[in-house]
């Protein structure tokens, strides 16, 4: 039953696999292709919806059915705390920076792998941002540190139903998500087809 | 819609479905679990520290030790350790327990090892801290400390045999005065006392909690 208790060479190997597994995932996904993340700010591609709200969904499932079957204690995961007023500020530079760049963090390091020279270019960016980032923050520290702090909420808890009714809500909105995404791409076609 | 697409809809929907009706643990299941887990573990002596890792713990600059002392005023007068916080039961259910960092390492300490235990069980039971008992006590400390003492610890009954650890919940030992933690082995220095080193089996594991700022893609 998790955690694990891995130490010295093992504690390593685990990230290390699970760090490129997650390159792999996010290579194969496309998501080294600055074009395919900004397209989703476009609506010209919607990958990125589809490949990250499915993996939400797959992980919530996962995550919670080791709980209840007692592979998991759920008091042992660290949850991020909420800190809605950054959370939402930062959220938006992000946001800005990735339609800007074509990448977040993770994906700029992707395509870096794998030779793109604007990748490299994000991740130099990314650099200076936290260095400056760094150099005000002070300025703003009272906000930084209590803005909207919350503690660590979850959904169920803000919605008030339990995490089973709170995994069933976001699966279905997740594959409404999917439908439309589908729907929208398959009337764009037609759109463009029709124009041509 | 491909055919792959619809078994993929249709088993996250199966498995989000299933979830109303498998239920997550509630606090009686974990602690249902919980109790086989930690039975096992009290009774392969997995969590009954030596006075000797007691000791190296007390001189570790990589651990946070919290001592958290099951006894009552009287016995805690007579001696504690250094820092020890006197609790009671309902204490370490409530708010003693639940605002404990999780990297610390906790030791609960009685006077032998009956109400260390139970009040082990009680903690880990509910929030997962680094908890530990104090193997034989106060009284086996101060039988193997006392001697670098100043007053020295004096037997309350003499031991009727020379391998008689004493596990029960009597204090064993008493100063001529109560001194509390006024007295070098509340917090002895090996190398000013003179503690030969001694061998002990490692038995505390040190939690570290890994958070991970921020999330999605990074």
């Amino acid at each position: 039953m998790a955690p694990f208790e891995w130490s010295g060479v093992a504690f390593f190997l685990v990230n290390v696999l699970i760090g490129a597994g997650f390159g792999v995932a996010l290579e194969r996904s496309g998501f080294g292709d600055s074009r395919r993340i900004a397209g989703q700010f476009y609506l010209t591609d919607l990958t990125v919806v589809r490949v990250m709200f499915t993996a939400i969904v797959v992980a919530m499932l996962l995550t919670l059915w080791a709980s209840a079957l007692g592979w998991l204690d759920l008091d042992r995961v660290w949850i991020d705390e909420t800190y809605l007023g950054s959370g939402i500020l930062g959220g938006a530079l992000l946001g800005i920076g990735m339609v800007v760049g074509g990448y977040c963090p993770g994906t700029s390091l992707v395509a870096t792998s794998t030779l793109k020279l604007d990748g490299l270019f994000f991740i130099a960016g990314l650099f200076v941002g936290i260095v400056a980032f760094g150099e005000v923050v002070p300025k703003f520290w009272e906000f930084f540190q209590q803005a909207g702090f919350r503690g660590t909420y979850t959904l169920d808890q803000w919605l008030g139903i339990s995490k089973g009714e709170t995994a069933v809500l976001v699966t279905a909105v997740a594959l409404f998500t999917f439908w439309g995404a589908d729907t929208y791409e398959a009337a764009r076609g037609n759109r463009d087809k029709a124009r041509d | 819609m491909s055919t792959f697409k619809t078994v993929g809809a249709t088993v996250l929907a199966l498995a989000s479905l299933a979830l109303v009706v498998v239920p997550q643990p509630d606090a009686a299941d974990k602690v249902v679990r919980k109790t086989a887990e930690l039975e096992r573990a009290l009774e392969a002596r997995e969590v009954q520290i030596e006075p000797a890792e007691m000791l190296d713990l007390m001189h570790n600059n990589q651990v946070r030790l919290v001592v958290l002392d099951l006894r009552d005023e009287a016995d805690y007068n007579m001696f504690h350790f250094q820092e020890a916080r006197r609790v009671t039961f309902d204490q370490l259910a409530g708010e003693v327990g639940a605002a404990l960092n999780p990297e610390a390492v906790v030791v609960l300490v009685s006077n032998g090892e009956e109400r260390a235990t139970q009040g082990w069980r009680i903690l880990k039971a509910v929030q997962s801290s680094n908890a530990y008992i104090l193997a034989g006590g106060i009284n086996r400390w101060l039988k193997e400390f006392g001697e670098y003492s100043e007053p020295r610890p004096v037997p309350v009954q003499p031991l009727v045999q020379a391998t008689d650890e004493p596990r029960g919940e009597g204090l064993r030992y008493i100063f001529p005065v109560a001194l509390g933690d006024r007295t070098e082995i509340a917090w002895p220095d090996p190398h000013h006392l003179h503690i030969p080193e001694q061998e002990f089996e490692k038995k505390v594991k040190l939690n570290k909690v890994i958070t991970v700022a921020g999330g999605g893609c990074g």
